[in-house]
């Protein structure tokens, strides 16, 4: 795979976020599929999170490759899940005709989260500080993270 | 990169030979959308029925050309698809809508149809042509028609 090819897959909890961006190519595409597929299996997710906020171009192949990930995710037992569409792709898709159906789209990465349970808990100044206190204390802090599922 | 494109005259040509010139008929397409000033969904159609022509030459015809021509007298983008491939012996299923394609979702062609203010096809043994325009000013758009 070559630079231009290079497939982003983050881990997120158990989740991966693929974000795609610029003018994604059929060879792109299709090793996103590869390599999303494998990263599933290789490292047990449960949700896939692709980000479409910096794709330049969404056609007709790209919208059916992008189906084919989430057949197959399903298959392997994780969901998928499309946020960030431009207006103006989905403007376009929608006079083509191109539905996607089957696939859940959101318009946002934090929309995208939500749907997979993945959500924000706000700590209060108070919590910080008993943080700071515990820790100064050498005490172990299991609510350490800002995101709970 | 080097770019494969030629200009004749007012006319910048871009070879279609396999899947990565794909990525050349696309930018040709922004540049000439940037030409005349035309950003978002204007210039997402004309972008998004460059990407689904040039991909029908690349997988069905293996070689042809897309050809750009910005028509300043009509305020339009002129963009004709044209290969020397087998044709198309299906087109009234694909325009109709019933086709359903193994690789992609079979709108490709008449995706096209429906974005663009001009569509014209004409295909047979000796290859295909199709003509498609958009209008970046506010004149009245041509007919569609198929052959």
């Amino acid at each position: 795979m070559d630079d231009i090819n290079y497939v982003t897959c983050i881990p997120l909890w158990d989740c991966l976020l693929v974000p795609l961006h610029g003018d994604v190519s059929d060879t792109h595409a299709d090793e996103l599929v590869t390599e999303v597929l494998e990263r599933i299996q290789r490292d047990e997710c449960f949700g896939v999170l692709v980000d479409l906020s910096g794709v330049w171009t969404l056609d007709s192949h790209l919208c059916a490759t992008l189906a084919r990930l989430s057949l197959a995710a399903k298959m392997m037992g994780a969901k998928t899940v499309l946020s960030g569409m431009k207006p103006e792709i989905a403007m376009t898709l929608e006079a083509m005709g191109i539905e996607l159906r089957g696939i859940e789209t959101v318009a946002t990465l934090e929309d995208a989260l939500g749907s997979m349970g993945i959500t924000r808990v706000r700590r209060s100044r108070h919590d910080d500080d008993d943080l700071v206190m515990r820790s100064l204390l050498g005490g172990s802090n299991e609510s350490d993270s800002g995101a709970k599922r | 990169m080097t770019l494969a494109a030629t200009t004749d005259d007012e006319e910048l040509v871009v070879p279609i030979a396999n899947e990565s010139d794909l990525n050349h008929a696309r930018m040709v397409a922004r540049e000439t959308c940037k030409l005349v000033a035309i950003r978002g969904y204007q210039a997402q159609k004309v972008v998004t029925t460059v990407s689904e022509l040039a991909r029908n030459i690349a997988r069905y015809a293996q070689t042809g050309r897309v050809r750009f021509r910005v028509d300043t007298s009509d305020e339009m983008i002129v963009v004709i698809a044209e290969d020397s491939g087998p044709g198309i012996s299906n087109l009234d299923e694909i325009l109709a809508g019933q086709y359903r394609s193994r690789t992609g979702l079979g709108r490709g062609l008449l995706g096209s149809r429906d974005l663009a203010d001009v569509f014209d096809i004409q295909t047979s043994p000796a290859g295909t042509i199709v003509k498609i325009a958009f209008r970046y000013g506010q004149r009245k758009s041509w007919t569609t028609s198929t052959t």
